[in-house]
């Protein structure tokens, strides 16, 4: 059972996911089955680390609501292979959301820094378990 | 950081011409084929992207996410008629970089080459191999 509030450490077996705006076209399993580098560009909105969800608080499907009117895909990750990597995942919960977490290396601050670059792509082509969705758009 | 590692990936038909030192019409044939393939999928490019971007950006927006300006979205149409016109290998994708940039994408098996063009019109390629940054510089 989950602790309350989601604050419980990201065990190395979990799944998390990231959310990818179909619009912007990071993802085209028609073109290449791995995503863009770019689905893993931290945005302002990430300011203490690049956001996902944990797949034991969220189905794919929930993680894939982002705003209405727009449709997702999802990356599944695994928290283990991130951390093999050099890459940290912490839980990051928030108000109504205990399944969110976040990869503090990659910030919107560093993330023109060389590091981050890599495992931009790292995350893309070799750590990126697979891609779900498209998810339809929220009414 | 390394110096850039070339790759470019030949062609069937070019190599055959290399090897032989000989160019039959068939083989001609071919390499105009492919020729004409690699152009039309820098046009695609223009038609199918950058055109699309430059009518409706509204349609990139979202949270934390800005599209492209209509400057950017010129100078990557001139980069992909300089490159179309000199013959390079098409892009594996061409992508909004999400805050104001687009990202030409390439991938040849374990290397990886972006050209981003951001927002300031500046613009970078970087090299991967294994997904390891072996160069990195600014082009203008």
């Amino acid at each position: 059972m989950p602790a309350p509030g989601g604050t419980e450490p990201v065990a190395d077996d979990e799944l998390l996911y990231r959310r990818i705006p179909v619009s912007q076209r990071w993802y085209d399993p028609q073109v290449d089955p791995c995503p863009s580098p770019e689905a893993f560009r931290p945005t302002p909105n990430d300011a203490t680390g690049l956001s996902v969800y944990r797949g034991k608080y969220k189905t794919v499907e929930e993680a894939a609501r982002g705003l209405e009117g727009k449709s997702y895909y999802v990356a599944v990750l695994r928290a283990g292979d991130l951390r093999a990597n050099g890459i940290d995942v912490v839980p990051r919960p928030k108000e109504g959301d205990p399944g969110h977490a976040e990869l503090p290396g990659l910030t919107y601050e560093n993330r023109k820094m060389d590091k981050v670059l890599e495992w931009k792509v790292l995350l893309s082509g070799q750590l990126c378990l697979r891609v779900e969705g498209p998810f339809p758009r929220r009414p | 950081m390394s110096t850039l590692e070339s790759q470019y990936t030949i062609s069937g038909s070019f190599l055959n011409v290399v090897q032989t030192g000989t160019a039959d019409e068939q083989t001609l044939a071919s390499l105009e084929r492919e020729r004409q393939e690699m152009r039309d999928a820098w046009d695609a490019v223009i038609d199918r992207r950058l055109i699309e971007w430059g009518a409706a950006p509204s349609t990139l927006e979202d949270d934390g996410i800005a599209p492209p300006s209509l400057d950017v979205i010129r100078l990557a149409s001139r980069l992909v008629i300089a490159m179309r016109d000199q013959g390079a290998a098409a892009p594996l994708r061409v992508v909004p970089n999400g805050e104001g940039g687009i990202v030409f994408e390439r991938q040849s098996g374990p290397f990886f080459q972006t050209l981003e063009i951001s927002a300031d019109l500046t613009v970078e390629l970087a090299s991967y191999r294994n997904a390891r940054l072996v160069s990195r510089q600014r082009l203008c």
